[in-house]
C-alpha cells in the first residue's frame, strides 16, 4: 500500500477515517462547556467596559498603561496521559507527562500477605492497604469513581478506582485541557478497574465526569480548597446545575498551646468540606450539615492536630439551640449552633484530646441527642 | 438559550459528533484529543449558537472552530508532541482483520507531516472540499493549499511509515 496518486490517498483516508467509532457525545458536558464559555465571554466584556469606565474616570496615565499591559498569566503547565499499550509492565494503569517530566501510575496485589499497593514513578509515592487473598473485586454500584491512592503531594499523582460500567473518565484541568481517562483492569478480568492522571496540584481538577457506553453517568466538583487533595465527594446528574455556588465560612477559631487555631467549612456542589491549618480535611456530600432521616444532631468531622488540639462539628436540627460540651477533667461550656450552607453546626475546640462528649438540647432543656 | 434551540442545538451536535470527531482524529492522530477537541468545538458552538444558525454553512463554521481550537491545542502541547511516540490506543487494540494497521499506518504518517499540510490534506481528500473551500477553512490562500498539499503528498509518497507497512 502505497500513496501513489489522490485516489490512493481519498480511499486510505476513508478507510482510516470512516471506519472510526467514535465515543457517545458527551452532551450535557459539551452544555456546560459551552455555558462556561458564554459566563467567560460576559465576564470578560464586563470587566472589560468597568475597566474603561474607571480608565476615564480616573484618567490616570498610570491605570491606562496597565490595561496596556499583557493580562495576568493562567495556568502554563500541561498532561498527557496514555494507556497501557502491548508490553507495557503488568500493573501500569496510566502513564505520560507532566510538563517534560515523565509520571507513571502502577498497582501491585501481593497474594501472599495480602496487600494491594499503588504507587507512582517521578512524583511521590502511593500507599498500602490489605485487601484480602485476593484483588479487589469490580464493584457494580457506589459513586462511578472514588479516591484509591494518592500521595496529597504537589505535583501529584491520584489513582482512582471506578464502578463497573464506568468506560471513560473526562477531568478538566484549571489551563483548560481535558483528560480522558480509560480504565484498566491491571489485576485482571472481573477485578476492579482503576485510572490515574497526575497534576500539578489539587487545585488543577476542576470537574470529574464519567462515561458508560449509553452516555455520561453523571459528574463531580471535587473539593480542592485545602490544597492537598482532590476530594471526590457528591456526584451530579448529567445537567443538573453544579450548585450551590462555593462558599467558605469560618467556624471555629481558638488559642491554645502558643498558637491560633482555626477551622473552615466549604460549602459547594462537593457537599461539605471541613478543614484548617494543621488539621487536614473531612468531607460529606450533604450541605451544610443537613440531616438525613429526622436525626435531631450528628458528627460531622472531628479533626485533632496530633492528639491534643481538635475541632469537632455536629450539624444540628433546628429544634436543638445550644449543645453542651463535657471534657474530662474540665468544666462543661454551651455551644450555640450557626446557620452555614442551608444547615446548621455547631462547632467546639478541644484542647484536651479526644475524651469529649456533648449533648444537645431544645431551648426548653429538653435532651435531643448525644454524642 | 430556550428549549427549542436547545432541541435544535442537541440535533445538530448529534448529526455531526461522529464527523467531527473523525476530522479531529484525522489530524491529530490521537484519539482521546480528537474527542476533546470535538467535543471543544460543540461548546464553541453551543455559546455561538446564534452565529451558528445565520452562518451560510454551519458546518463549514463548526469546522473552523474546531480547526482554530486544534492550532491551539497545537500551540499548548507542542512540547509534548516532540517528546511521545506514535499514539498508545491505535496500536492496543487488537485487529484481526488489518484493517486497525493500515488506518495507524496512514494516520501515524499524517502524522508526521506539518500541521498545516495535515489539515489541508484532510479536508481536501478526506472531506472532498474544494481547494478553495479548504483555503476558507484554513484561512489562507488557494496557492497556499495547492502548494501544502503538493508537498504533503509529496511526503507521503515517500513516507517510511507506509513503506514499512507495504513491505510486511
Amino acid at each position: 500500500m502505497t500513496v501513489h496518486d489522490e485516489p490512493d490517498l481519498r480511499a486510505q483516508l476513508g478507510s482510516a477515517l470512516d471506519g472510526l467509532a467514535p465515543g457517545p457525545l458527551p452532551l450535557p458536558a459539551v452544555v456546560r462547556q459551552g455555558r462556561a464559555m458564554l459566563i467567560r465571554r460576559r465576564v470578560t466584556a464586563v470587566v472589560a467596559v468597568a475597566a474603561v469606565v474607571i480608565a476615564a474616570a480616573v484618567g490616570g496615565p498610570l491605570l491606562a498603561r496597565q490595561l496596556g499591559q499583557s493580562r495576568p498569566a493562567g495556568p502554563t503547565y500541561h498532561v498527557t496521559v496514555h494507556p497501557p499499550g502491548p508490553g507495557s509492565r503488568k500493573g501500569l494503569i496510566a502513564y505520560g507527562r507532566l510538563g517534560r517530566a515523565r509520571w507513571l501510575a502502577a498497582g501491585r496485589f501481593t497474594p501472599s500477605d495480602g496487600e494491594l499497593c499503588f504507587w507512582a514513578f517521578r512524583y511521590g509515592t502511593g500507599g498500602c492497604s490489605g485487601s484480602g487473598n485476593a484483588p479487589p473485586r469490580a464493584v457494580a454500584t457506589g459513586d462511578p469513581v472514588v479516591f484509591a491512592s494518592g500521595d496529597g503531594m504537589s505535583p501529584q499523582v491520584d489513582v482512582w478506582r471506578v464502578r463497573s460500567d464506568v468506560t471513560l473518565v473526562r477531568v478538566s484541568l484549571s489551563n483548560g485541557q481535558t483528560l480522558t481517562l480509560r480504565p484498566e483492569a491491571i489485576f485482571g478480568t472481573g477485578t476492579a478497574e482503576y485510572v490515574a492522571l497526575a497534576v500539578p496540584g489539587a487545585r488543577a481538577v476542576t470537574e470529574i465526569a464519567a462515561y458508560s457506553p449509553g452516555g455520561e453517568l453523571g459528574y463531580a466538583i471535587p473539593f480542592t480548597g485545602a490544597g492537598s487533595d482532590i476530594d471526590i465527594v457528591r456526584w451530579l446528574a448529567p445537567g443538573q446545575p453544579a450548585l450551590p455556588a462555593p462558599r467558605r465560612y469560618k467556624i471555629g477559631s481558638a488559642t491554645a498551646g502558643g498558637s491560633r487555631w482555626s477551622e473552615y467549612a466549604s460549602i459547594g456542589p462537593w457537599g461539605s468540606c471541613f478543614d484548617g491549618p494543621g488539621f487536614g480535611e473531612i468531607c460529606d456530600p450533604a450541605l451544610g450539615g443537613q440531616l438525613r432521616g429526622g436525626k435531631p444532631a450528628k458528627e460531622v468531622a472531628s479533626m485533632f492536630s496530633g492528639s491534643r488540639y481538635g475541632f469537632v462539628v455536629v450539624a444540628v436540627a433546628p429544634a436543638v439551640d445550644h449543645l453542651l460540651v463535657h471534657v474530662a477533667g474540665r468544666r462543661s461550656f454551651q455551644v450555640r449552633p450557626q446557620r452555614i450552607g442551608g444547615g446548621l453546626l455547631a462547632c467546639f475546640f478541644v484542647d484536651s484530646g479526644g475524651n469529649v462528649g456533648w449533648t444537645a438540647y431544645s431551648a426548653v432543656g429538653t435532651k435531643l441527642a448525644s454524642g | 438559550m430556550d428549549g427549542s434551540a436547545a432541541a435544535a442545538f442537541s440535533d445538530f451536535a448529534h448529526s455531526r459528533w461522529p464527523a467531527l470527531v473523525r476530522l479531529a482524529y484525522g489530524i491529530t492522530g490521537d484519539r482521546g484529543l480528537a474527542e476533546d477537541l470535538a467535543q471543544t468545538a460543540l461548546a464553541s458552538a453551543y455559546a455561538s449558537w446564534p452565529r451558528v444558525t445565520r452562518a451560510d454553512d454551519p458546518d463549514a463554521y463548526v469546522r473552523r472552530i474546531l480547526l482554530n481550537a486544534h492550532r491551539g491545542a497545537f500551540r499548548k502541547r507542542r512540547v509534548a508532541e516532540q517528546l511521545t511516540g506514535s499514539p498508545p490506543d491505535a496500536a492496543a487494540v487488537a485487529d484481526p482483520s488489518g484493517q486497525q494497521g493500515d488506518r495507524a499506518a496512514i494516520v501515524t504518517a499524517l502524522a508526521a507531516l506539518p500541521r498545516r499540510q495535515r489539515e489541508v490534506l484532510v479536508l481536501r481528500f478526506w472531506l472532498d472540499l474544494t481547494e478553495a473551500q479548504v483555503a476558507e477553512s484554513l484561512g489562507c490562500s488557494v496557492g497556499t493549499v495547492k502548494s501544502q498539499a503538493s508537498r504533503a503528498l509529496a511526503k507521503l509518497r515517500a513516507s517510511a511509515e507506509l513503506a514499512d507497512w507495504e513491505a510486511r
